[in-house]
């Protein structure tokens, strides 16, 4: 019983936090991609804008210059009356290789996914992003303390 | 064939670079004999820790923990640090330290050569300090 408190100690802080390093993101762009029947062009600004105060209130600028990009994907089949929804987020940012040569590339610095099933795919796409945004300031916050 | 083989010497090579690399940053010995015997001399634990190049908890714990101003000063005033790849370096110290899982901290009573506390995946600093205090406690009690 012991061991199993234990596992379930280490596994609720592991899963708390990221094996990305998060320190010093501040400066973020906002960039959605979506493929989906329900989300018409207002709904995805709904959306971006949804993100957006999120990240206001953790504390991030959406100043342009010299920022990483916050990827919102959004993807969706729709399986008679229900859709498959797979919603993610995620940083790309160029950064520096230990390649031979101080190669730099883009690179998603920070990704997480949720894949859901709905028949109410607007409110629950919402939710799942607002679960993944969560996730992501928390491990934010945990590497800048 | 050599081609080969002149890959996979490679690819070990440049697995090794980066741990030697880390080590020789932060002042990590590389050869557990060598930690052994400053470790008896000095009568202090030996941190083992145990890391895996695939493993991105590893580096982030090397990073953002190993490599913080508190750990560094703490483990170099109050024990022999060490490192080691928990595949690379297999045969290379005692097989009892071989970590189920990674990044592992083995500390070290250098008379028994058993370990005394061990800390198991990524923490923060103030989180893996506790570790030091609770290790270097278990040690005050056997010695």
């Amino acid at each position: 019983m012991k061991k199993f408190i234990l596992f379930l100690f280490l596994a609720s802080s592991l899963f708390s936090d990221t094996f990305y390093t998060l320190d010093n993101i501040k400066n973020i762009r906002m960039y959605s991609t979506t493929s989906t029947t329900f989300l018409d062009k207002q709904k995805i600004a709904e959306i971006e804008e949804f993100a957006k105060k999120r990240l206001l209130e953790a504390g991030f600028i959406f100043d342009g210059d010299d920022s990483a990009t916050f990827m919102v994907k959004i993807e969706a089949i729709e399986i008679q009356d229900t859709h498959a929804i797979y919603i993610e987020i995620g940083v790309g940012e160029e950064v520096k290789t230990l390649r031979e040569g101080d190669i730099y590339s883009f690179a998603f610095t920070y990704l997480v996914n949720d894949l859901i099933e709905s028949d109410d795919p607007y409110t629950d796409t919402l939710e799942s992003l607002d679960f993944l945004i969560s996730q992501f300031i928390e491990a934010y916050k945990a590497d800048n303390e | 064939m050599k081609i080969l083989i002149s890959l996979i010497l490679m690819f070990t090579l440049g697995l090794s670079a980066q741990i030697d690399e880390f080590a020789s940053e932060v002042n990590y010995s590389r050869d557990y004999a060598q930690a052994l015997q400053i470790a008896k001399e000095q009568n202090k634990l030996i941190m083992l820790v145990a890391v895996g190049d695939y493993c991105p908890w590893c580096k982030k714990f090397e990073r953002k923990t190993l490599n913080s101003k508190e750990i560094r000063a703490r483990v170099s005033g109050e024990f022999i640090p060490l490192i080691i790849d928990r595949v690379s370096d297999k045969g290379k110290y005692p097989q009892e330290f071989y970590a189920q899982v990674v990044p592992t901290v083995f500390f070290i009573n250098p008379k028994t050569q058993k370990s005394v506390f061990e800390s198991m995946g990524y923490m923060k600093p103030s989180d893996f300090s506790s570790d030091l205090d609770s290790a270097k406690a278990k040690f005050k009690k056997a010695k």
